[in-house]
């Protein structure tokens, strides 16, 4: 799964500590996020779609396998 | 530059504080299981009253430390748990696979002198050195 993480935080000139204190978690699992590395909980993808006040089809994207 | 509206920084430092006291626990129970066990093999005593205490001291100690450890999964974000509980499986799988080759050996009589110690040596150092993995894993 894509995310816009790192776009929708550079955008509003935040640090991703500033963006995992919003968020309540690491830094290092912001990071992880923004990589790609892990795919948050759905508690989490609402909380940061909360946090950048967009839907969360607009900061995840769901790639299916193509064959 | 926006400021964050809430101050989570207490979350940080009692994580670390729940680390610490982790810690503090771990080292009792070790500390406490070093001590009964060469106070019985050394026989410092003759009591088996003080050994009876001391192995009911260690084993509400080691409840102590779970207890901890459980307060200190709750201050982990998902990530953070996920590394623990990922170590954990790969720690527990090796100490049931590992356990039972070892038992085959002592029945084959490769190994004389079989320890359980061994065992929780080797669950201990998996465990570690799968969280260090997990924390490279997901840097």
């Amino acid at each position: 799964m894509k995310n816009r993480l790192k776009v929708l935080r550079a955008e509003r000139d935040w640090t991703q500590a500033d963006l995992a204190e919003r968020l309540e978690v690491s830094r290092q699992t912001v990071n992880a996020l923004e990589k790609g590395k892990y795919d948050p909980s759905l508690p989490l993808a609402f909380k940061i779609a909360h946090v950048f006040s967009e839907p969360i089809e607009a900061i995840f994207i769901y790639e299916t396998e193509v064959s | 530059m926006e400021k964050p509206m809430v101050n989570l920084s207490c979350l940080t430092s009692g994580n670390a504080k729940n680390t610490i006291r982790f810690l503090c626990w771990t080292f009792a129970w070790s500390m406490t299981m070093v001590l009964a066990d060469k106070a019985i093999l050394y026989e410092w005593h003759s009591s088996a009253l003080i050994s009876a205490i001391a192995i009911v001291l260690n084993a509400g100690i080691g409840i102590g430390m779970i207890l901890s450890y459980l307060r200190h999964l709750k201050y982990m974000d998902e990530l953070q748990r996920k590394i623990q509980l990922d170590a954990l499986a790969i720690a527990m799988g090796v100490a049931l696979v590992g356990s039972f080759s070892y038992s085959l050996m002592v029945t084959a009589k490769f190994i004389t002198d079989a320890e359980v110690s061994d065992i929780i040596l080797l669950m201990t150092f998996t465990f570690v050195v799968s969280v260090i993995v997990g924390h490279i894993r997901y840097r």
